[in-house]
């Protein structure tokens, strides 16, 4: 097989809108950023209840699809299938952007992002998030100089290695990440058994969705359309695993951990949950955009890969919201037996909703992300020319 | 680095707090009653705790709170869902009997705290004698001990303070909960502002580790239970009067 | 980071050190109050280099082994150096003219001290009214 040849982005009208959305969205993150930097959390919706809010699930969901952009360059380098070589490079730059506006939203939403030094010098290696730290930035070098090996021809000969490398990291980087959520014993919400093999599927079709949008804005018509087909049969694929492993999830939370109670309130109670669980996630992120890749309705490949791709990331970022605040807004029981009422919100649901602020904070993840995946296809020849 | 000094030797204490085990049970130790000299570091000779009789806590009654919050300098600000509570008076009714019980809940000051457990920087740590403190020095604000405490002890700063006590230092963007009065404690008193302001005298102040103080007699004369016993957490805070 | 900040001042403090030696003025020319006692813990010269190291000692000392003792206790300094005016007012923490800033703000070295610890003295603080 002749060796693919690739090319730079050219100053295309996606390039342009890319770089002026993405430079706005960044903008006002900042200013939202800043705000809550300078005023306090109390001008958020997040509280002593809910202490992780809308950026928290925004960049975990862009931490999450990380991992799972690298799915693409794994299977071409770990799993030797010729067809995604030449989808490979981009997929590990999908990957790093990923996590690096993930990891900035995450940071400024901290109490003290002042402290990142602190962060970076300090560490207990008893905390589950510390090693994420740990493995976070090993990540980005080790996806990096998968890059590396294949961008430069001479580094070929490391580029298994390297593939293999990365996408072993990967597993335990989104594993790792499952049991930031998975350790806490407090909560009926998250169990160890299942957050981290859950986030390793989940991953896999949150981050190919970023990656559809990524070469849907900006491959061309005729190589995408040689690619557009295996492409949304393995997204079809990866969306029946990830429902899959959402209804195993409630099902062992009902059937093996006992958690019935929170279960009802995720499922069948008159929150947002059981919207964005029965409604938002498997119709819109899971059944549209498997119809809309299989029949297309006469739309354009790129379209249909952009749209479904939206499509996913919408129910994806609701799932995750069910998850992150459902699991925290439900009380915890203090004593067996006994219902409990104080001035602290002991034994209530506490609700949680969004100020502009964490949104505005939160939507730099994306910013950032498009941002570095467009400068580097302006920079490095990513895109596979078709032949 | 003195920092690392201190941080290894924290580390150290930790490990040998708990090689000495925290048994609670009356034993053959033999300590002194007298508190440490204030030039002196703590030392896990100690283990400080408190013991809650829900029998004589009143319903409605919140003076514990009030003083706890005026000791430590706690002020109401934007309201009781962003507002620190180191402190809280809960009130439980039984599913079935819809018996009502009264109590206090604060920090547990567990002896295998989950709040130190996943703290990234190590700011949340736990003292040589049992009580569980956060480094505000180092503490990022993550909010992962909040995530953690299964008994929702403690509180994230949300706004910037000003006049802070002396001995209560807190600040914004970092989190804190129940220090025991650690102040106090170190001054050599041998009490808490709460237990103090009880009128009914609910709560008891004391060294777990030593058979001869109040508290572990009382225990020992009528147990205690720990809130969320099956979290194993060995709770320095124990309740009576709950009966299951 | 510490010892870039130290450097720092070694520079800047000679600069200033003219303006310095006056009883009441600092870097910049304000008025600075007039310390409550009689002497500084160490020497004025010892103090401008080191106070930051016995300042971080002791607050380890304190945090973790509950070592309370008055010298080098940030409590302390504040209750000496940060004394009320003729209209019984005391200059806040932000101030050019509070004792810590008058210098660190001239030197550019940000502190973030007082995020957390009051800048007052307890007494002052009841006064207000704020607390028993
Ligand atoms: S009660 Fe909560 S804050 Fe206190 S020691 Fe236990 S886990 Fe930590
Ligand atoms: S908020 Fe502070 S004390 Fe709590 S886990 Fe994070 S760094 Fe540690």
């Amino acid at each position: 097989m002749s060796s693919p040849r690739y090319q730079t982005l050219t100053s295309s009208p996606a390039f342009l809108a890319s770089l002026i959305i993405g430079f706005v969205v960044l903008g006002i993150a900042a200013i939202g950023a800043f705000n809550m930097e300078h005023e306090g959390h109390y001008i958020t919706g997040m509280s002593n209840q809910v202490v992780w809010g809308m950026p928290h699930v925004l960049a975990i969901f862009l931490i999450v699809s990380a991992s799972g952009a690298l799915n693409i360059a794994s299977i071409a380098s770990v799993f030797n299938k010729d067809f995604y070589k030449p989808l490979a490079r981009l997929s590990a730059v999908v990957a790093i952007a990923l996590l690096v506006g993930g990891l900035a939203v995450i940071l400024l939403d901290l109490g003290r992002p002042d402290r990142l030094l602190i962060a970076m010098t300090h560490y207990n290696f008893r905390s589950i998030f510390a090693w994420n730290i740990i493995l976070y930035t090993g990540f980005i070098g080790l996806a990096g100089v998968y890059l590396w090996t294949m961008l430069d021809w001479q580094m070929e000969q490391f580029k298994r290695a390297a593939g293999i490398a990365a996408f072993s990291w990967r597993l335990i980087l989104t594993a790792g990440t499952g049991s930031i959520f998975g350790v806490l014993v407090a909560r009926e919400a998250y169990q160890i058994a299942i957050m981290g093999p859950m986030f390793i599927v989940l991953s896999l079709g949150y981050g190919q969705a970023f990656y559809m949008i990524v070469i849907g804005l900006f491959m061309d018509n005729k190589q995408l359309s040689e690619v557009s087909k295996r492409l949304s049969r393995l997204m079809g694929v990866m969306i029946m695993c990830g429902l899959a492993v959402s209804v195993i999830y409630h099902l062992s939370n009902w059937f093996l951990f006992d958690a019935r109670q929170f279960e009802l309130y995720l499922l069948n109670s008159e929150t947002i949950f059981p919207i964005l669980l029965w409604g938002i996630h498997p119709v819109i992120g899971c059944i549209l955009p498997i119809w809309l890749l299989r029949s297309g309705s006469g739309l354009a490949d790129s379209q249909k890969l952009t749209l479904s791709g939206i499509l996913v990331i919408i129910g994806g970022i609701s799932q995750f919201y069910a998850l992150v605040i459902g699991g925290q807004s439900f009380p915890m029981p203090l004593v067996e037996g006994y219902s409990a009422t104080s001035s602290f919100f002991d034994g209530a649901i506490v609700s949680y909703t969004p100020s502009l602020w964490e949104l505005m904070l939160g939507s730099g993840g994306f910013a950032i992300a498009l941002l570095l995946i467009v400068f580097c296809l302006r920079l490095f020849r990513l895109l596979p020319v078709s032949k | 680095m003195k920092y690392i000094d201190q941080y290894r030797r924290r580390f150290l204490g930790t490990a040998s707090a708990a090689f000495t085990g925290l048994s609670i049970a009356p034993g053959i130790l033999l300590q002194t009653v007298h508190a440490k000299a204030v030039d002196e570091a703590v030392t896990s000779q100690y283990r400080w705790g408190l013991l809650i009789d829900t029998n004589l806590c009143d319903p409605g009654c919140t003076d514990c709170v009030e003083a706890c919050h005026q000791e430590n300098g706690i002020r109401e600000i934007h309201g009781p869902e962003t507002d620190a509570q180191w402190i809280r008076k809960v009130t439980l009714k039984h599913k079935k009997t819809e018996h009502i019980l009264n109590m206090p809940v604060m920090c547990q000051h567990c002896a295998e705290p989950p709040c130190v457990d996943v703290c990234p920087t190590g700011a949340s740590f736990k003292r040589a004698d049992g009580i569980v403190l956060v480094d505000k020095h180092i503490c990022i604000g993550c909010r992962y001990c909040m995530m953690a405490c299964p008994y929702k002890a403690r509180s994230f700063i949300h706004e910037k303070l000003s006049d802070q006590l002396p001995h209560a230092p807190r600040g914004k963007g970092t989190v804190e909960a129940c220090t025991l009065c650690v102040h106090r404690i170190d001054r050599g008193e041998n009490t808490t502002a709460c237990t103090q302001a009880c009128p009914n005298g609910a709560m008891t102040f004391g060294d777990l580790k030593d058979p001869q103080s109040q508290i572990s007699k009382k225990l020992a004369e009528h147990g205690g239970r720990e809130l969320r016993a099956k979290l194993k957490l060995d709770t320095g805070v124990r309740y009576q009067g709950i009966s299951s | 980071m510490r010892f870039a900040s130290f450097l720092f001042l070694l520079w800047v403090i000679p600069l200033h050190a003219g303006e310095l030696t006056g009883p009441d003025r600092d870097a910049n020319g304000n008025i600075v109050p007039t310390p409550k006692g009689e002497a500084c813990v160490e020497p004025a010269e010892v103090m401008r280099r080191e106070h930051m190291n016995l300042l971080l000692h002791k607050r380890d000392q304190t945090m973790y082994d509950g070592i309370r003792t008055k010298r080098a206790s940030l409590n302390e300094c504040i209750d000496c150096h940060v004394t009320p005016d003729a209209n019984g007012k005391t200059a806040r923490a932000d101030d050019e003219t509070f004792f810590c800033s008058s210098c660190h703000i001239a030197a550019s070295v940000s502190i973030d001290c007082f995020d957390c610890h009051g800048d007052r003295p307890l007494d002052m603080i009841k006064n207000s009214g704020l607390q028993k």
